[in-house]
């Protein structure tokens, strides 16, 4: 699963240049008067029409000065009134039918999640989120769509419009009466979610004392190895280091250096060791610090250690049994559980403890990836760009690229904005590495690549390689530590040493470092995107992360609910659905709409790209936009089949567009709907060449000005795709606080635009009426 | 119209419905139980049940029935089809894009949608245990998911608990995908210590539960599932339908002979290896005893090959003595029939079989066919007092003769000689010894002891000299032949090292040579190493 969208910050985002010189809050100005005008002038025509154009002038005026005068003089107390009628009628018409589905949902949604499957959390996550979607958009579309008609046609809108209220009231009132119901089911939805997926996935394992198995050495015991049972479909392991024993008390370091006992087991109460005692000595040697305390307390399980106490100035001897350690078991499916591990009547006990890391809110700072060749050239020796991709290896799914093993190829990522004493233990960095291989290798054991931290001002500061071995589906975390040395031993500093002020360090003074990785085995390939390597930022509250999954499902319910009293202020109920659903259906499949369009519209160029391409590749050529343009130019003057009918116009914006980099998985194969249609009844599949006849060309043809329709319909339409974050909170990654405020900010510029037009229909079909 | 027409018409729409509901109610009808006494008794129900129930239709006939894939399959309203269709294209995405929690989600919809349908579970286990499986680097993950395409052909089985074709993939992957794979060598052990996967019985309350808590070994294991194949096939719950019985039941016996291998590949060369592979001679042979059905309908047994090889001789004795008073009758008929050849077709026939044309080949074959007397042909040709003695005789014969071409195609398809000689060969002293002393050899050279290797190598090499030249039509057989040509390219490599070659004369010509006959007609690869 990709999820790597960073976005800027919410005020940058709102205010400066974007990078297509406009921010979005001009973008929306803008949008706003050309909607504006655009609906004045329609007006005005339609007017015009119908009473001749002065009396059309004087009308919109004065419908424009009673609009603002309406919208002036909004009352908030008729608001609410109005709101809390909606709000009513709402639960009149049985909204928490709603609600009792999903509960009805979430009592059977045992029979189709699988808790065992390779990641529960995000299974149940990702279901009880779509859930949710599903049916607040169901809700919100039945309410607000079906009211207003329905008023309408009873009459029983008269009993309101004939109250001293505005019409501007009636739809806000009604938009904001639909959405607070809504919000009522979705908050308690949002809290049934919340414990269901707490308690579906909260386990505990056993482990049994045969579980428990010494590790010998040389007749010596090193180290248990233990594993847990089976009941939740997994299994976790464990190895806990046989001298890592401590007795029961737990230490504290007051400034003076002084170790006061702070809290103690049974085992060592009756030792006599108490609370607020101080050590002084361990078998005899004197403490120096918490660090050695706590080394010269470990040791082998029940053995025993002699400690000298302090209490109340007179000094005690004690002997204590050590009895305990603590250890993590291994990442599995996600998460890990802590493990007490006691020494009890001669035999070994372990505690699990609750599953840690399945509900978390990771907080990942992206760097820019690039990559360099086997010659270890940055470039493309083609086109003098900069690469961003590696190799290929055949895969349908383009999104990572590959670098082969024992060359200079490297995959390079750049960090920004690293601050100091923000990371004081190092740099966390999670990384999941795909392997792909040429030969077979060795099958028991991963390839091995080599991670080198540089300083990108100097790129001859740079770290000894960390050897590690790539791990797949599964984040693998490697901490690079303050202090390193170089390939020659010297010592770096990660961010400089104030201590140390000559020590070179890798981060520059403005907090950028690189990054780069390679894969050391021979014929054998690492593949990486972006995502795939990152700093590990101080995980966010699971819970926020939660609040704002559902916050989002909140703006798509604020958006279809005003969308929907748009439409049935000048529709019937049934229309407006369909039109609110049709919006809805294509606001999800805005990415898969602009696919198909750009496949249809520029299906000739598409393939003309692909053969000059081809050619190019076999004479191992790889060909500019400009070259490939001039190439099929060419081509196309010597009449050679298949570039006579492509438009040239057309072929340079797909190479703008850079369509034919598109992911293959991405494609839209078979045409648009004529054509796909007409493959479905004649059984032809999606990648067949039709015989090109009159019938298919009209075909054709057709569907490309319905694309063309398509794509302009795109640029007002709301992506709800963008909106949903259900990718984020059950993959385990923070919600951005600024996506969280973009989304707000979109949400609010569409309600606000659907408020004042279904305000103006709305008021003007009340004067026909 | 009036109230009172109005109401009449009611009457008799009301009525007219009432009419149809009685058809409606025989077709319809459910099957179910009724109590008789302290006796439960099944009422047949409506002509559909009937139908079903007669065509292994019904929910209960094809396995269990789940109240989840039930439920599903009411939800979709009719949309089942859509949503199938939505739901393998969301799964062939999902696999594309390396999203296997999306994937696993989409299988589990899918299976809950199409329960019945038994090549959905045959592809998709092959899909996680074989496809997905290899996706990733870490065997451990890979293993994971091979399991995870047994399990998933387990729950297959659960819902079609009458598919010999289900229970036939379960052996299948349980014996090759752990036992054959290149990651075999950590397959195995994991299997076999599968806590997980053995510890708890997934096919309880169905009539394939209690499989004893002792078989780990993938070859027993899969061995298991086969003899259970056999019994689907047997008790006639399953059908033969395209499956070829001598293939289907040899793969049991196959099994006990891998395993008696795999013992031997491990290292165990006692009493128990010798046990397992007498086990397997004696399946082997059971194998030929059992009454198979042919594609013909003829049931036939492939150890009758010699008694009715020897009748068929005998009625073609016979045959000869009827005929003997006329000598020269067959070449006679021959002489008449080459007269009636075209020009060509004689000269194609003459000529030498190696240098004809394609178009003389036709010729010839044509020529041939015309040729061909049958015992009917000479029967005919007979005086009349034997003809129709000849005549029964001749009818005889040819059904004898089309009896033991089948069953020789039979025992061919299995290859039941091969095996039959194969499994005697393994229970000699000579053969284990052979083999223990190969075995030794490569420990010794993993070990870089150089010496004991050659040592070994060369007691191995001489014990298995004895072998082939005790049972030649070892040599007949591709595996065995390849099996052996890996001992000599690893005895090469040994000798290398000592910067020695092959000894001439080498105790194993034989084998070269059977190999290089394969290697000519294209059986076996050529091995670019013995070039060198």
């Amino acid at each position: 699963m990709v999820v790597e969208t960073q976005v800027p910050p919410f005020l940058s985002w709102l205010l400066s240049d974007s990078g297509d010189g406009q921010s979005a809050l001009t973008t929306f100005l803008f949008t706003a008067l050309v909607l504006f005008g655009l609906a004045t002038m329609v007006a005005f025509l339609v007017a015009a029409f119908r009473y001749g154009p002065g009396r059309a002038f004087s009308s919109i005026v004065r419908g424009l000065g009673g609009g603002i005068v309406d919208f002036v003089r909004m009352s908030p107390r008729r608001i609410l009134a109005l709101s809390w009628l909606a709000f009513r009628e709402a639960f009149r018409r049985q909204i928490w039918v709603g609600l009792v589905v999903f509960l009805v949902i979430l009592m059977f949604a045992g029979w189709f999640l699988d808790p065992s499957s390779d990641d529960p959390a995000r299974l149940y996550l990702g279901n009880v989120l779509n859930w949710t979607t599903l049916l607040m958009l169901v809700m919100a579309l039945y309410l607000s769509s079906l009211s207003l008609p329905a008023d309408i046609k009873n009459r029983t809108i008269y009993t309101i419009v004939t109250k001293p209220v505005r019409s501007s009231e009636i739809i806000l009132g009604r938009i904001v009466g639909f959405t607070a119901a809504c919000t009522v089911l979705l908050v308690i939805m949002a809290g049934a979610s919340y414990v269901f997926v707490s308690r579906a996935l909260a386990h505990r394992h056993v482990v049994v004392v045969d579980d428990i198995v010494p590790v010998k050495q040389n007749r010596q015991v090193v180290r248990y190895d233990g594993k847990t049972k089976l009941p939740y479909g997994h299994q976790h392991h464990f190895t806990v280091p046989a001298n890592s024993f401590a007795p029961g008390i737990e230490l504290s370091e007051d400034a003076a250096g002084h170790l006061t006992v702070q809290q103690v087991t049974a085992a060592a109460r009756a030792a006599d060791v108490k609370p607020g005692d101080i050590l002084t000595a361990i078998n005899g040697a004197t403490v120096i610090g918490l660090d050695t305390a706590e080394e010269q307390l470990a040791g082998a399980p029940g053995s025993n250690i002699q400690l000298t106490l302090s209490r109340g100035g007179a000094s005690h001897e004690a002997k204590v049994t050590r009895e305990a350690t603590e250890v993590f078991t291994d990442i599995e499916k996600g998460h890990r559980h802590r493990v007490v591990v006691r020494w009890v009547d001669g035999k070994l006990q372990a505690d699990i403890g609750p599953a840690e890391g399945m509900l978390v809110a990771r907080v990942p700072i992206y760097g820019l990836l690039r990559f360099r060749d086997r010659q270890g050239d940055p470039k493309d020796p083609s086109t003098w760009k900069i690469r961003q991709k590696g190799i290929s290896v055949g895969k349908l799914f383009g999104y990572r690229s590959y670098i082969e093993g024992n060359t200079l190829a490297a995959a390079v990522w750049t960090f920004d904005d690293l601050k100091a004493d923000q990371y004081p233990q190092g740099l966390p960095l999670d990384a999941s590495i795909r392997v792909y291989r040429g030969q077979r290798g060795r099958v028991d054991q991963g390839i091995t690549g080599s991670l080198t931290v540089v300083n990108p001002a100097k790129p001859t500061i740079r770290s000894r390689e960390i050897i590690f071995t790539a791990k797949e589906f599964t984040l693998d975390r490697i901490q690079i530590p303050q202090q390193l040395t170089d390939s020659h031993g010297k010592p770096l500093a990660l961010f400089g040493d104030a201590s140390q002020p000559n020590l070179p360090s890798l981060v520059t003074p403005d907090g950028r470092v690189e990054v780069w990785v390679r894969c050391v085995e021979p014929a054998q390939y690492f593949g990486m995107a972006r995502a795939d390597l990152y700093v590990r930022g101080a995980d966010a509250s699971y819970t926020m992360n939660f609040v704002k999954a559902f916050f989002e499902i909140w703006l798509q319910i604020v958006l279809v609910t005003s969308l929907a009293v748009l439409f049935s202020s000048f529709l019937s109920g049934p229309v407006a659905v369909l039109l609110t659903v049709t919006t809805i259906l294509m606001g999800f499949s805005c990415s898969f709409i602009a696919n198909l369009a750009n496949s249809v519209i520029y299906r000739e160029e598409l393939k003309v790209i692909e053969l000059v391409r081809q050619g190019a590749a076999q004479r191992g050529l790889y060909l500019t936009p400009d070259q490939t343009f001039a190439k099929a130019h060419d081509l196309r003057k010597d009449n050679v089949d298949g570039f006579r009918v492509y438009d040239e116009a057309r072929l340079k914006t797909a190479l703008r567009l850079e369509l034919d980099q598109v992911d293959v998985l991405d494609r839209v194969w078979g045409g648009g709907p004529l054509e796909a249609f007409y493959r479905l009844i004649t059984q032809r599949n999606l990648m067949i060449d039709l015989e090109m006849n009159w019938a298919i060309r009209t075909m054709q043809f057709l569907d490309k000005g319905l694309m063309h329709v398509m794509q302009y319909l795109l640029h007002v339409l709301p992506d709800f795709r963008r909106f949903s974050d259900t990718d984020y909170l059950a993959n385990g990654y923070n919600i951005q606080g600024a996506r969280v405020g973009q989304h707000a900010a979109v949400t609010l510029a569409f309600a606000l635009a659907a408020f004042i037009g279904g305000y103006f229909i709305f008021r003007h079909r009340e004067m026909a009426a | 119209m009036n109230n009172q027409q109005s109401f009449q018409r009611k009457i008799i729409y009301f009525s007219l419905i009432g009419v149809l509901l009685l058809p409606l109610y025989m077709l319809s009808l459910p099957a179910t139980m009724r109590k008789d006494g302290d006796k439960w008794s099944e009422v047949e129900g409506g002509i559909l049940a009937q139908i079903r129930k007669q065509h292994n239709l019904s929910q209960t006939n094809l396995g269990e029935v789940d109240p989840t894939s039930a439920t599903m399959k009411l939800c979709s309203f009719g949309l089942q089809g859509v949503a199938e269709n939505r739901l393998w294209t969301t799964a062939i995405d999902a696999k594309e894009r390396e999203d296997w929690t999306t994937f696993d989600a989409s299988l589990q919809q899918i299976t809950n949608l199409q329960p019945h349908c038994v090549k959905v579970w045959q592809f998709q286990s092959h899909n996680v245990a074989y496809n997905i499986s290899c996706e990733f680097d870490d065997y451990h993950d890979r293993y994971h998911h091979v399991i995870k395409g047994l399990k998933l052909l387990e729950r297959g089985i659960r819902y079609n608990d009458h598919s010999p074709h289900l229970v036939r993939d379960m052996a299948l992957f349980t014996a090759f995908k752990i036992g054959k794979s290149d990651e075999a060598d950590l397959f195995r052990p994991m299997y076999r210590q599968d806590e997980d996967f053995h510890g708890t019985d997934r096919m309880a309350l169905t009539r394939f539960q209690g499989r004893p808590r002792h078989l780990r070994d993938n070859w027993q294991v899969a061995k298991w599932w086969y003899q259970w194949c056999d019994r689907l096939l047997d008790e006639k719950i399953a059908s033969y339908m395209s499956l070829n019985s001598a293939v289907v039941h040899s793969d049991a016996p196959h099994m006990q002979i891998q395993f008696a291998k795999s013992l031997e590949d491990d290292g165990h060369f006692g009493d128990a290896a010798l046990g397992e592979w007498a086990q397997a001679g004696r399946e082997w042979q059971n194998l030929g005893l059992r009454r198979l059905v042919t594609s013909q309908g003829t049931p036939i047994h492939l150890e009758e090959f010699n008694s009715q090889r020897q009748q068929t001789l005998a009625l073609l004795v016979e045959l000869d003595r009827l005929a003997s008073d006329e000598p020269g009758l067959r070449d006679k008929l021959i002489a008449a029939r080459r007269a009636t050849l075209t020009d060509q077709e004689r000269a194609a026939l003459d000529m030498d079989p190696t240098k004809r044309d394609q178009k003389q080949v036709n010729l010839a074959e044509m020529a041939n066919s015309k040729m061909r007397i049958s015992p009917r042909d000479v029967a005919m040709a007979m005086k009349p007092a034997h003809r129709d003695e000849a005549l029964r005789l001749a009818d005889r014969l040819i059904t004898a003769q089309a009896r033991l071409d089948l069953i020789a195609k039979y025992r061919d398809i299995v290859n039941y000689d091969y095996w039959r000689i194969r499994c005697d060969v393994e229970r000699l002293p000579e053969t284990m010894a052979a083999r223990k002393a190969i075995y030794e050899g490569n420990k010794a050279f993993a070990a870089s002891d150089l010496n004991l290797a050659l040592k070994r190598y060369n007691e191995g090499i001489e014990a298995w000299k004895h072998v082939t030249e005790a049972y030649p039509p070892l040599l007949q057989e591709k595996t065995m032949v390849m099996e052996l040509h890996q001992i000599i390219t690893k005895y090469r490599r040994i000798l290398a090292q000592d910067n020695r070659k092959l000894p001439k004369p080498f105790a194993l010509e034989a084998v070269q040579q059977s190999f290089h006959k394969f290697v000519k007609t294209g059986e076996l690869p050529a091995d670019r190493g013995e070039e060198e």
